[in-house]
């Protein structure tokens, strides 16, 4: 279990990293559409993670984006929802006996599940933080077509992730 | 009482989403008093940092681009250089100029990250309070007018641009000076607005926008150029869309502009404003 925790906060480190310097910068769609990787490490975390903790590590994630694109509490709200509907979503697609394994991932809940549960999640975050960056000027329609726009772009990283390491069970 | 420990314990997931969800908000309202502070200034130097060592490898990339904006900007001024004017007239002597002071100093400086798809963007530059910059200090491009320095630490500085929601400009129209506040509705990197002309101002597409004279900008910083302005029904001012002259997807070096009399400016209006 420790082992499992250690794997998640280094791949936190990966994942901020490669967010803050490589996908800050792309955009598609004259900047409709951007990725928001950095969420899979709390869309990745072990499902047995007790649900006091789930919040503060949310909590911090998002905080630490915050602080590389200088929106001091936007990305800590966002990351935050993620983190507070995460069981409730894995409560609803969760088979009668349970799922088996630690991790969610394509091989552990099956291709459709992972992707009800992990767009979801996505489209949480998306939605919730277009809508604080728009709230001031207003404009609705805007940012929910920025959240959905990114939604996809942000899933495809995700799904690539998976493919990727299917066949490395281990990460 | 134990009903009351018990609810908690029940609920406490819930209920400690909702106390870091006010911690959030509270930290996206205070937005403006945060830049302040410490811990801000403290996580400026940790990414500027990063966003230092990153612009030291994509550098590289962009030197082209880099070079051609050098190069113009070398042209003009060479432009206004004395040998570049021939002297038609050799009555006047020049003297020792003792009427005029330096009013703005200019300091250069390096984008080293910088954003323009998003809606609260942001500029990082290079040097912060030990090259001289403080808070409040214009900044401008060769282009032309990019945005204000918000907070500093020692090493680096944060530009609010143009293409902030939060951020406004004091503007006017080149020789016709009628002013207007320069905002950005958030929807296109290109194109700002301008609120508060009246009506009956006589303007056309294509008219240049520059700043006006304020305690941080000096005058006549070209903004951008009309594309449209037009009426609006039961409203007394127009609704104007301006086609920025900076290209906010383009942009290494800036210029921070310091007004060395704003001390002065401001403590007498803040006294004739009492």
């Amino acid at each position: 279990m420790i082992s499992t925790y250690i794997k998640s906060a280094i791949g936190f480190a990966v994942l901020v990293l490669l967010q803050v310097l490589i996908l800050n910068e792309v955009s598609l769609f004259d900047g409709w559409a951007q990725p928001y990787l950095y969420i899979y490490s709390i869309i990745a975390l072990p499902m047995q993670i007790p649900k006091r903790i789930l919040l503060p590590i949310g909590f911090l994630a998002g905080l630490t984006m915050d602080m590389f694109t200088h929106t001091p509490g936007i990305h800590a709200s966002a990351t935050l929802t993620l983190a507070f509907a995460r069981p409730y979503v894995l409560k609803s697609i969760r088979p009668r006996e349970g799922f088996e394994s630690f991790v969610p991932s394509i091989n552990s809940m099956g291709g459709i599940k992972y992707f009800t549960y992990s767009g979801l999640l996505v489209l949480i975050h998306h939605l919730w933080l277009f809508g604080l960056l728009y709230f001031s000027s207003g404009l609705l329609f805007v940012a929910i077509g920025h959240a959905l726009l990114s939604s996809l772009f942000t899933m495809v990283f995700i799904l690539l992730i998976q493919f990727f390491s299917q066949t490395n069970k281990s990460f | 009482m134990k009903n009351l420990f018990r609810f908690f314990y029940q609920n406490g997931f819930v209920i400690g989403f909702i106390l870091l969800q006010i911690i959030s908000i509270w930290l996206i309202i205070n937005y403006t008093y945060f830049q302040q502070s410490k811990l801000y200034q403290a996580s400026n130097y940790i990414s500027g940092n990063i966003s230092a060592k990153k612009t030291a490898i994509t550098d590289y990339l962009y030197l082209d681009d880099a070079n051609r904006q050098l190069v113009e900007e070398n042209a003009e001024l060479k432009n206004d250089k004395v040998e570049s004017f021939a002297i038609v007239n050799k009555d006047y002597v020049v003297i020792n100029d003792t009427l005029r002071k330096i009013k703005y100093r200019h300091y250069t400086s390096k984008v080293i990250n910088s954003t323009y798809t998003k809606v609260e963007n942001f500029i990082t530059l290079n040097k912060g309070t030990i090259g001289g910059f403080k808070p409040n200090m214009a900044v401008i491009s060769a282009d032309g007018l990019v945005g204000i320095i918000t907070s500093v630490s020692d090493n680096f500085s944060i530009v609010l641009p143009i293409i902030h929601p939060r951020s406004w400009f004091s503007v006017q129209v080149k020789h016709k000076h009628y002013f207007g506040i320069l905002k950005w509705d958030g929807k296109n990197f290109n194109i700002a607005q301008i609120a508060e002309v009246a009506n009956h101002a006589e303007l056309s597409v294509g008219d240049t926008i520059e700043t006006r004279e304020s305690d941080i900008f000096p005058e006549g910083i070209p903004v951008g150029k009309i594309m449209s302005a037009e009426y609006v029904e039961g409203s007394n001012f127009l609704d104007i869309s301006v086609d920025l002259f900076v290209d906010f997807t383009n942009i290494y070096y800036v210029y921070a502009i310091e007004n060395m009399m704003k001390l002065e400016q401001d403590s007498i209006e803040l006294e004739g404003y009492k």
